[in-house]
């Protein structure tokens, strides 16, 4: 608490007529009012002194004060500025100056929108604009524009003082951040590309795989017929039967060209808000009636499940695609009753929709999973397979993941997330 | 006897119809659906050549070809594949294989290999 004028005088001249009585003035003549007004005088030198002694005090204070705001304010890691409505620089500190790219001096009443990327002045101008008409104000980032200066890259933010004639604003360096996020952003471009290719590679060993399958045997049953007819006595009903098996085997080859078209067509890419947890029913449905074999369906579906952003073409022929594959596997496997569960709920940070798709089969071995989504592999003695890998392929143009994991005691489970609608 | 040639395939057309060429042509074939199957009854003094399929659920082409090597078994293999990646057709060739042949294979080509591989292996 601050002491009153009165009281501090007060004070001052109780201390200095301390002082003065420690040191009595003995050999002055004792004449009374001379000794009096001596003794006023006396004391005001002495006050005097103590005002003299404590100004000195606290100048030296202010000074010390100054320079610690000064070292504080110049040396700052971060550029400070004071600028006026007009965005003309009132002040700034040497780290904002050696952002701007030189002394000090040379900024001073200058428009810092001239330092301004072109690109950026209508933001930072926006943003003058919203200070000083008291709005709140988000930092921005933008470039610098100076012309023998490498691009430079700050983060600003800024609030009016209380004259609200202008305003103070700190600018960061972010270069170098951006640089990573470029380089991060680069990589990630790098590897997605990567991953198409590899998509793309396994696809088409899929489909290679698919068709040489029938036309290597197309080939042995004619090629058979051909050494049969070179023989003295041919066997003609066995060259029947190798004929119509090569028939067989080249209309073989024709469906899984028109199913891998079927599969892949895209009639357009039409993405839009669809209900995972109907889609689901529809596929069960379709399934149940399409499939010869009778199995026996558990939905765990949450009812709260917003809908995902995704063509419907693709979530329903990947639904179809996973239910008879854990149909297949069960007939594979002679399981009794097949049971195929699915499960829908909300994964990630709220943000994707989970769908698990299982089966009651014996599951694959650690090896046969590992190998699921090689090049081409299926389980099966007679075609499929292909359908894994295309339902990966759609469920990653559509922005999810498909995956497997199987652990013995509950079958094979199929995973695949796609995006929430927004 | 004619000489005996394996064929190991998981897809059942394609042994279907390589049986029928290679006995045709006058080999006495056996067939196998999976490598493990053809492991269990195939004797350490077997006689004769594989046609063996690269790509198969369980034990591949590959694997079974170390598997007999382990097993000292040399009967001459040729790997039948429906895309050969270079490195397997490397690995399985520096491994011995008699040779590697890309699905569909011409018949004449394939029986002049089964005749090279069965000549090499008198």
């Amino acid at each position: 608490m601050k002491k009153s004028p009165d009281t501090k005088a007060d004070e001052l001249r109780r201390c200095a007529e301390q002082r003065l009585n420690k040191n009595p003035m003995d050999d002055i003549p004792r004449e009374e009012s001379a000794h009096r007004l001596l003794h006023e005088l006396q004391v005001h030198q002495i006050e005097l002194e103590m005002q003299n002694e404590e100004l000195r005090l606290a100048r030296a204070e202010t000074e010390a004060s100054l320079e610690q705001f000064t070292t504080l304010y110049d040396f700052a890691p971060v550029g400070y500025f004071t600028l006026d409505r007009e965005g003309v620089i009132r002040q700034l500190n040497l780290c904002g100056a050696k952002l701007l790219g030189s002394e000090r001096s040379k900024f001073l009443g200058r428009n810092f929108g001239q330092f301004v990327g072109s690109h950026y002045r209508t933001a930072f101008n926006d943003l003058l604009w919203k200070v000083f008409s008291g709005q709140n104000a988000a930092g921005i980032e933008m470039e610098l524009n100076h012309s023998d200066q490498p691009t430079r890259f700050i983060q600003i933010e800024a609030t009016p003082d209380t004259s609200k004639q202008t305003c103070r604003m700190t600018a960061t360096c972010i270069t170098q951040r951006k640089q990573l996020e470029k380089e991060v952003l680069e990589r990630r471009k790098e590897m997605e590309i990567l991953q198409k290719k590899q998509i793309a590679a396994q696809t088409a060993a899929a489909i290679a795989h698919e068709l040489n399958q029938p036309l290597l045997a197309l080939a042995s049953y004619s090629e058979a017929a051909l050494l049969m007819l070179q023989q003295k006595n041919p066997d003609m009903e066995k060259i029947h039967h190798a004929i119509e098996a090569s028939e067989r085997q080249a209309l073989r080859a024709g469906q899984s060209i028109r199913e891998l078209l079927e599969f892949l067509r895209t009639d357009s890419f039409h993405i839009e808000a669809v209900d995972l947890n109907s889609e689901i029913r529809k596929a069960l449905t379709l399934a149940s009636t399409g499939h010869e074999m009778q199995f026996h369906s558990v939905c765990q579906l949450d009812d709260q499940l917003p809908p995902v952003h995704a063509n419907r073409n693709h979530v329903q022929k990947v639904l179809l695609n996973l239910i008879h594959n854990s149909l297949e596997a069960a007939q594979e496997f002679a399981v009794p009753l097949p049971v195929v569960s699915i499960a829908t709920r909300t994964a990630g940070n709220g943000d994707i929709a989970q769908v698990t798709v299982r089966d009651n089969g014996p599951g694959l071995t650690p090896d046969l999973a590992r190998r699921l989504f090689e090049s081409f592999f299926t389980t099966k003695s007679y075609g499929i397979g292909m359908g894994l890998i295309i339902s990966r392929s759609l469920i990653e143009a559509n922005g999810g993941k498909l995956w497997f994991d199987s652990k013995e005691e509950t079958g094979a489970a199929f995973h695949f997330t796609l995006p929430l609608s927004k | 006897m004619s000489a005996r040639v394996f064929v190991i395939d998981d897809d059942t057309a394609v042994r279907d119809g390589l049986t029928m060429l290679l006995e045709v042509a006058g080999y006495d074939v056996v067939a196998f659906s999976n490598a493990r199957s053809f492991l269990e009854v195939c004797p350490a003094n077997c006689e004769g050549c594989i046609i063996l399929d690269v790509n198969m659920p369980d034990m591949d082409g590959p694997a079974l070809q170390q598997e007999l090597l382990q097993h000292g078994i040399q009967l001459p293999i040729i790997f039948l594949s429906g895309y050969g990646s270079t490195s397997t057709v490397t690995r399985t060739l520096e491994a011995g294989a008699m040779a590697f042949l890309t699905k569909p294979v011409k018949g004449q080509v394939l029986l002049e290999k089964v005749q090279e591989a069965l000549r090499r292996n008198a």
